[in-house]
């Protein structure tokens, strides 16, 4: 029995296969989450809101990480792979930030007495650089064909994933207020800097390399006769548009809420024509 | 210039330094003592990686080369036009990659075909190449099914078939291993072969195999090199 999505060297079969450690790791991120609101049900204005927000965060997280997805990503297509980190970085951790309470979240950070470190890694640069290095990392050729090909390093892989990607949004959307930037054009400029740039790196590499990459794809057994060049050529083009919806998107409302807020420091007279000024004066 | 002479001799050993310029250099001459031999040590693992990188460039081919080169077993089998086909004399000039697989295997056969269709389809890759898919497994790999699943690769992956004495006989020609038919797993049957690609150069000459797994880069690194093997006109 496999306790974690690891390469095999049996052809690609769709007959499930069990993976109980992805499941527990499942039930790891929930239950305790659900005791919690369960205790503080009501007291809490928009908890449905944010309940849903965390089970679809773990949703994308279990989906992530369980066969077909987690085993196609682990042992037989580059692609897959992507879309896995994806799933992780732009999908679940989002999801799960947004939708952990604030009190859940301090009440977290100081039992496991992480809060003052959680503080300095939050901070954009910090965040940035070390998503970045840790993106550059795992997908070098030697990180993946080594990982990938054990059950512990392939969930170590995947776990570094999930912790870079809550670290990465820590300052968009912490539910800590003292982790969040407040600067709206600065929340932008990191967003598209952090997230939108140096994937193009490996993307680059991966889509116009002569050759495949990583060993543990190349010679994997082919699925639905997908050859490896096609395969890293796709991975490539997933790591490079993949995440625009959701890194645009995200741009996007925070231009909206940044126009909403401008428009509020009219409102209540901060703006600079003296008229208005005036007028709410009176 | 007598104390830098003395840190020559020391390192070489030839004799013990003592020092004639007072205490103040005893510290001095341990350090440097402990300087050396960590400058001597580093020399001696250079030159080490140095033979062995050495050795590696000595390898000329990146498959698995073979000490005694020998010639293409001569042997005709049927291709999938139902055509007899000799081995060697139907692919004069070419380099040929001699494969025996079949077409139920899960896993080694369609990788390698795969892998070769890919560095085949290089610009770099030299355009003299043939690749000789040869069955194990007559009963089920007919000539329609041995050409439908080389056309899955490339429609230019010669398939060939014989009887079950010939098809034997070529694998020791070759000197593959024999392949075995495998106990039933569900109702059906496989086949234990030889995962080893044999490579031929344009001289006839075999100088290199290929098992599995050999990634595209030795494949697009040794087949501008074979294909340089060429006979001499006698």
């Amino acid at each position: 029995m496999r306790f974690w999505c690891s390469t095999l060297e049996d052809p690609w079969s769709w007959s499930f296969r069990a993976y109980p450690g992805v499941w527990l790791a499942t039930l790891l991120l929930v239950v305790p989450y659900l005791i919690s609101q369960f205790r503080k049900q009501g007291q809490e204005p928009g908890h449905k809101k944010k309940l849903t927000q965390f089970l679809l965060g773990s949703l994308a997280f279990w989906v992530a990480s369980d066969w077909p997805l987690g085993l196609l990503g682990a042992s037989y297509l580059a692609f897959a792979h992507m879309i896995q980190f994806m799933l992780y970085t732009l999908v679940a951790a989002p999801l799960l930030l947004l939708g952990t309470p604030e009190w859940m979240a301090t009440r977290a950070l100081r039992k496991i007495r992480l809060h003052r470190l959680s503080c300095t890694l939050s901070k954009p640069v910090t965040a940035g650089l070390i998503f970045n290095l840790m993106l550059v990392l795992t997908h070098s050729p030697w990180a993946v064909d080594t990982l990938r090909s054990n059950q512990f390093g392939s969930f170590a892989m995947d776990f570094l994933w999930l912790l870079c990607g809550l670290l990465v949004w820590l300052p968009i959307i912490s539910p800590l207020p003292e982790h969040r930037m407040r600067s709206y054009p600065g929340k932008i400029v990191y967003l598209f800097l952090a997230m939108g740039v140096v994937p193009a790196i490996p993307a680059g590499f991966m889509t116009f390399a002569s050759f495949p990459l990583y060993a543990i794809y190349e010679l994997a057994p082919r699925v639905h006769n997908i050859g490896a060049t096609t395969d890293q050529q796709l991975a490539g083009l997933i790591m490079k548009l993949g995440g625009i919806p959701i890194i645009w998107g995200s741009i996007v409302i925070i231009m909206m809420r940044w126009s909403e807020q401008s428009g509020k420091d009219e409102i209540n007279g901060d703006s600079c024509d003296p008229q208005l000024r005036v007028e709410s004066d009176q | 210039m007598v104390e830098r002479f003395g840190r020559i001799e020391e390192a070489r050993g030839s004799i013990p330094l003592t020092s004639t310029h007072g205490s103040c250099f005893r510290h001095l001459f341990s350090m440097t003592n402990q300087k050396w031999q960590i400058l001597a040590s580093l020399m001696v693992l250079s030159l080490l990686l140095v033979s062995c990188e050495n050795q590696k460039s000595n390898q000329k081919f990146e498959g698995l080369e073979i000490d005694l080169p020998s010639a293409m077993p001569e042997l005709e089998l049927t291709d999938t036009n139902g055509r007899a086909f000799n081995l060697r004399a139907d692919t004069t000039g070419m380099v040929r990659l001699v494969y025996f697989g079949f077409t139920e295997c899960p896993d080694i056969c369609p990788i390698h075909l795969a892998q070769l269709r890919d560095v085949l389809e290089l610009p770099q890759s030299p355009k003299n190449v043939v690749v000789l898919f040869i069955t194990v497994d007559p009963e089920r790999d007919t000539p329609q099914v041995l050409r439908s699943y080389l056309d899955r690769f490339d429609s230019e992956f010669v398939g060939l078939s014989g009887s079950k004495v010939d098809l034997e006989a070529a694998q020791l020609a070759f000197g593959a291993l024999v392949a075995a038919p495998q106990y039933p797993i569900e109702g059906k049957y496989t086949y234990g072969h030889d995962g080893r690609v044999f490579a031929f150069a344009p001289d006839d000459m075999g100088y290199t195999q290929y098992p599995h797994p050999t990634r595209q880069t030795s494949w697009a690194h040794d087949l501008p090199l074979l294909a340089q093997y060429r006979k001499t006109k006698s």
